[in-house]
């Protein structure tokens, strides 16, 4: 089984070897599938980082009435951290308010008007799954119903902005994704229907010298799986290649580009299957 | 060793072999004779298993050919050698590689092959040309590259499909002796001819054919 194994893997280098110019082509577009594909993964895991970075800066400020007293005010607080959606939370008390008036407004609020006028409140932090605009209005309008609540706001257009920017990135990133997928599935498959018309009279040979269907497409299929590890290496060498570029442009600038072992494996994966899928379209349409 | 049994393989109504029964016994070299269109080739084709038969059995060494499972005539295949009149011969493979490609196909270890597949090529004179591709050997020499792939993997019956059709008369007997001297070693050969003049001083047993159907 081994030998036979060998044998065979030597074929498909062979065939490959003999057809290198179609095989690179191939392997080139697998290799730009894979690069488009590893980029809007990475892409889209920073920009939702960074999405639920700035969101956290924009988080819901609460405002009780001015009626409301210490006491009052800390049940309020509590209560509104039982809302499902918030992750935790920062009682503000008047002393704090002022202080944090003083910060935006660089004025002593007490100074001015000679006593404290400023409400008991706030500060809340939304869990990562609500942090969308829709899920954060939601909690928001829970908020407002709640009695001595004066105000709860958050920045809804921003976040919404950003909602649907990363939304149109995955859209957009998925359609041409799929757009190259099916190229390379055709290119890949083409590559192989031409070996195996170049080799319609030896196939016949081996079936006549007892081959069994294995024999004769395991090859075929070595082929495909060849051209989707080369096209996955051309992909990670690009990718560590504008890696090195970004690190010299951005310097310390944070951002996770590269997990060197999930890039890696899953490059070779995703080509493997993809080269899988390509040569198997071909054997089942042309190797009857 | 092999035994037709009212054996029909037809193309359309007219063409191909009708009711064919006869049996070739173990070691004999029996000539299939005919004139274009006898039937000669869909003789051979029904016993690899190359062409549906519509009725009938057609044993090997007492065993019927399988006919649908394409494992089973895979693995039925390897035990009939088979040599065709266009060669059939791997270009882009050596000689050695062409003749050892039976071999490769049950897995058999790469130091018996080497020396079945030298063995064989000195049963067939082709030794030193081991490195050689196929077009740069003459038609006699593909023909006995053929045969010495039919031979490498010791089969029970050797089938051979106008082996000197393209051939001269001189290169052409020593094609049949060589099938002979295989006979002689206990391999079943049947070889179609139409060319009766190369086979008659051989004083083999042959059987004919006329439209497919067996001329007694």
């Amino acid at each position: 089984m081994f030998r036979k194994f060998i044998f065979l893997l030597s074929e498909s280098v062979k065939a490959l070897s003999r057809a290198k110019i179609p095989a690179l082509i191939s392997s080139i577009t697998i290799a730009i599938t894979l690069f488009i594909f590893s980029i809007a993964y990475y892409s889209l895991t920073n920009m939702i980082g960074y999405s639920h970075d700035f969101k956290r800066k924009y988080r819901i400020d609460v405002f009780f009435s001015p009626e409301v007293e210490m006491k009052q005010g800390m049940e309020l607080f509590n209560t509104i951290l039982l809302i499902d959606g918030i992750e935790q939370g920062d009682f503000v008390d008047r002393e704090d308010a002022a202080v944090e008036f003083q910060r935006l407004f660089n004025y002593d609020v007490v100074e001015i008007i000679g006593e404290n006028p400023l409400p008991f409140g706030g500060k809340y932090e939304i869990d990562k799954s609500y942090r969308k605009a829709r899920e954060m209005g939601k909690i928001v309008n829970e908020i407002r119903l709640i009695p001595g609540v004066d105000l709860a706001l958050f920045s809804t257009g921003l976040i919404m902005r950003i909602d649907k920017i990363i939304g149109n990135i995955v859209g957009i990133g998925f359609i041409i994704g799929i757009g190259i997928f099916i190229i390379s599935v055709i290119l890949v498959s083409n590559t192989i229907r031409l070996i195996i018309h170049a080799k319609q009279d030896d196939i016949h040979t081996l079936r006549l010298l007892g081959a069994t269907d294995l024999f004769i497409k395991f090859p075929f299929v070595m082929e495909g799986i060849l051209q989707g590890v080369i096209g996955a290496g051309l992909s990670i060498l690009a990718i560590t290649l504008l890696k090195s570029i970004l690190y010299y442009i951005l310097g310390e600038f944070q951002f996770v580009i590269l997990e060197p072992v999930m890039l890696v494996s899953g490059n070779i994966v995703a080509g493997c299957l993809l080269g899988i899928y390509a040569s198997y379209r071909s054997i089942s349409k042309y190797l009857l | 060793m092999i035994r037709f049994e009212n054996v029909t393989a037809c193309y359309t109504k007219d063409t191909g072999i009708f009711n064919l029964s006869f049996t070739i016994l173990k070691s004999d070299m029996v000539f299939l004779m005919g004139p274009t269109g006898a039937g000669k080739s869909t003789v051979l084709r029904a016993i690899i298993g190359d062409i549906p038969i519509n009725s009938g059995k057609i044993f090997i060494d007492d065993q019927e050919i399988p006919r649908s499972n394409s494992r089973k005539i895979s693995y039925f295949r390897r035990k009939v050698g088979t040599i065709f009149q266009d060669f059939k011969l791997i270009k882009n493979k050596t000689v050695y590689e062409n003749i050892a490609l039976p071999l490769r196909i049950t897995g058999t270890p790469g130091k018996i092959i080497r020396e079945k597949v030298y063995e064989v090529l000195k049963q067939v004179d082709l030794t030193g040309k081991e490195k050689s591709m196929p077009l740069q050997l003459s038609g006699g020499e593909q023909q006995r590259v053929s045969i010495a792939r039919a031979l490498v993997s010791e089969p029970l019956v050797i089938l051979a499909d106008e082996p000197t059709g393209n051939l001269d008369p001189i290169v052409s007997d020593d094609i049949i002796d060589i099938l002979e001297k295989a006979a002689q070693n206990g391999t079943t050969v049947l070889m179609s001819t139409h060319n009766y003049p190369l086979i008659r001083p051989r004083q083999k047993r042959f059987i004919e054919l006329n439209k497919g159907y067996l001329i007694q």
